[in-house]
């Protein structure tokens, strides 16, 4: 009897493979279990938001007619003030958009304006991609207007995640309820879907690749999905994410739009 | 016995009056009602082709499968080797392009930056070209109220009630922020070269702007896309079967390939306008219909009123020897003379007053605050060759079936009693 016969070798260990893969499963999970929902939520809005961020993306949308690629640079400053500009493609170079707490601008080189985006403009769509005006400037801590509960554990991709369930603590929230798988090894939202209060599914993103930035890990390769549109989601792209390094605080002001 | 008879409708005003008022009073309301509807309905399909559908419309296969979704979205590329193949294929109809969009238009301060912001609904045509109608069609030239109209690329007209409502000035600079054909947001920044107004409550209530379509589709990075294109028959009129022949042909030689490719449609196949032509074309049936149904009611009842009050005249007839059948014959005789005379009467009243109708109009304006189809504020009368006879003939006949239902008395009167009737 050859004892590296594959199967008999599999049929030995099956049972061990699988004591082992359980201990793995446990002590992941009880590794999530140390945490309250608050304190899993809490950690992923520090990862999420640096105390200074600039990255180069690249956004590759997937429209019903066509896909686009957009490059930009983001400069962003806590949860309260974020600068992007677009670098290409040539008809979208120079637009810049400024986020200062709630209040959005952008200027357009076409036009050589500065104008205020505000109400129901805040929910187009950016550059024509599957994120809006307000998933792109919001930096609210999601512990600041959402109640949150564990609702489950899962591995995904590999990761061992907790499934979170945040339901709005206001009115008029983007999205009244959020589902969101926590990578807890990374502390990264691995996956997530987004509801409107009536429980549609709005959007759904994912982050398919991470990388580690300074200590800590940080997405590389985001999706997004907005499921009233037609298209087939929109790629984000990091490219170059430097954090917690200096940004210029003229950088956060409107005359920095125009120069 | 004619001139028996018309010497007894015309001394006898008792015998008369009554009835002829009655005939001329429903022909005159009749002719009335009918100008009335055909104004009313050829004005509503006449500002929606020009306005909204054209007499043929094509628009994008995906367009037409998904009418709630995103016009701009769904735009066919494209569409410059289009419309020359249209004008090649089809040279008896006016092909224009035509987009309508929704967006904001945000008025600068003097630092350039944002000072107050309106929604607006837009439409937009051909108004540069030499060669163009558009103006005319959509009635944009005879709208003007200050200003003029867009000469130069970049010029739009406002709707007057919005340049008032915000104190917006000739020659003021705004920014439209709308969509893009890829939905991206887009900024366009435009002159304020006039204000207008339609007539039209549902484009003149809101924010309305007019721009040129090239503009806006340049804006719009539709250089060589449109939403719609409009065919107008050169003759001016619309015809059923010559549309419907012309969108086989279309429809046969572009056979869907691809969700962007061209479909043709009807004019009768959008806003409802199939039913509006199909009520134009029934509306002399239901005016004569109501007409007669109460008109016969009436004179049928006033016939029998006429029988009792000449009790004593047909007893006398039939007593010195004229027959049921000629006493009956005689009335028959004496209805149709009075519905002609009514008739005339009644046709002329109404034409009088539709001519009024059709040059003065009825201001609507008030019930149609919250319309949301293209109507004018005011709405005319349409005289038709039809309005001539459309009363007239149910007039000559309602008297009549009266008479014919009434007179039937007369051959139940019994001779043997007639003198002993007359004594009394």
């Amino acid at each position: 009897m050859n004892l590296f016969n594959r199967r008999y070798f599999l049929n030995l260990w099956k049972p061990s493979i699988i004591i082992l893969m359980s201990i793995f499963g446990f002590l992941t999970f009880s590794q999530g279990a140390e945490y309250t929902a608050g304190e899993i939520l809490e950690r992923l809005d520090n990862t999420m938001t640096a105390e200074t961020l600039t990255a180069e993306y690249r956004m590759i949308i997937h429209g019903k007619r066509n896909t686009r690629t957009l490059v930009s640079m983001v400069y962003q400053a806590g949860s309260d003030s974020s600068y992007v500009e677009y670098t290409s493609p040539p008809r979208e170079k120079g637009t810049k958009m400024l986020k200062v707490g709630d209040k959005l601008w952008i200027y357009s080189p076409l036009t050589d304006r500065v104008l205020q985006i505000a109400g129901h403009l805040m929910r187009q769509s950016v550059m024509g991609s599957d994120y809006s005006y307000e998933d792109m400037t919001e930096q609210t801590k999601l512990t600041d207007i959402y109640a949150v509960e564990i609702i489950g554990h899962e591995i995904l991709n590999g990761s061992s995640c907790v499934i979170l369930e945040l339901n709005g603590k206001e009115p008029g929230l983007a999205y009244a309820k959020r589902k969101i798988w926590v990578d807890i090894d990374h502390w990264l939202a691995i996956k997530e879907e987004r509801f409107a209060k009536s429980n549609k599914l709005l959007k759904i993103s994912e982050i398919l690749e991470i990388q580690q930035v300074g200590r800590q890990w940080y997405p590389k390769h985001i999706t997004l999905k907005d499921a009233n549109m037609a298209g087939e989601g929109t790629e984000i792209w990091l490219d170059k994410v430097v954090l917690n390094a200096p940004i210029p605080r003229h950088l956060f002001t409107k005359a920095a739009l125009r120069r | 016995m004619i001139k028996f008879i018309l010497n007894g409708i015309l001394r006898d005003r008792s015998r008369s009056l009554f009835p002829m008022i009655t005939v001329a009073m429903g022909s005159a309301l009749t002719v009335l009602l009918y100008s009335y509807m055909m104004g009313a309905l050829n004005d509503m399909v006449f500002v929606n082709a020009n306005l909204s559908t054209g007499h043929v419309k094509i628009k994008s296969h995906y367009s037409l499968e998904n009418t709630a979704s995103s016009p701009i979205g769904t735009a066919m590329t494209n569409t410059n080797a289009l419309m020359n193949q249209l004008n090649a294929t089809y040279p008896q109809l006016e092909w224009v392009q035509r987009l309508s969009f929704g967006g904001i238009l945000d008025f600068p301060d003097d630092n350039g930056e944002t000072k107050f912001q309106v929604l607006v609904a837009g439409i937009s045509g051909d108004f540069l070209s030499d060669d163009s109608k558009e103006l005319e069609r959509m009635k944009i030239r005879d709208g003007i109220k200050t200003g003029d109209i867009p000469k130069n690329n970049g010029e739009i007209l406002i709707s007057d009630q919005l340049a008032q409502n915000n104190g917006i000035k000739v020659g003021d600079k705004a920014t439209l922020i709308s969509s893009s054909i890829d939905g991206a947001m887009v900024f366009q920044t435009m002159t304020i070269a006039g204000t207008v107004e339609f007539g039209i409550a549902l484009l003149d209530k809101g924010g309305a702007i007019v721009a040129d379509v090239n503009d806006i589709k340049h804006a719009f990075w539709m250089d060589d896309a449109d939403v719609e294109i409009l065919g107008f028959f050169k003759e001016g009129h619309y015809g059923h079967e010559k549309a419907t022949a012309l969108k086989k042909d279309f429809n046969d030689n572009n056979p869907k390939i691809d969700d962007y490719g061209p479909g043709m449609i009807l004019l009768e196949d959008q806003n409802d306008l199939g039913q509006m032509l199909q009520m134009m074309s029934s509306a002399s049936y239901l005016v004569v219909t109501i007409f007669l149904a109460t008109m016969f009611t009436v004179l049928w009842n006033a016939g029998l009123m006429n029988g009792l009050r000449r009790y004593g005249e047909m007893g006398l007839r039939l007593a010195i020897g004229e027959t049921s059948g000629h006493v009956y014959v005689s009335m028959v005789v004496e209805a149709l003379g009075i519905g002609f005379m009514g008739s005339i009467v009644g046709t002329i009243i109404g034409l009088f007053f539709s001519y009024i109708l059709q040059e003065i109009g009825l201001d609507i304006s008030n019930s149609l605050q919250n319309s949301t189809v293209f109507m004018n504020n005011i709405i005319r009368a349409s005289i038709t060759p039809t309005s001539f006879y459309i009363g007239f003939f149910p007039g000559l006949l309602a008297p009549v079936i009266g008479a014919l239902l009434s007179g039937r008395a007369i051959y139940k009167r019994e001779t043997a009693t007639l003198f002993k009737e007359l004594e009394n």
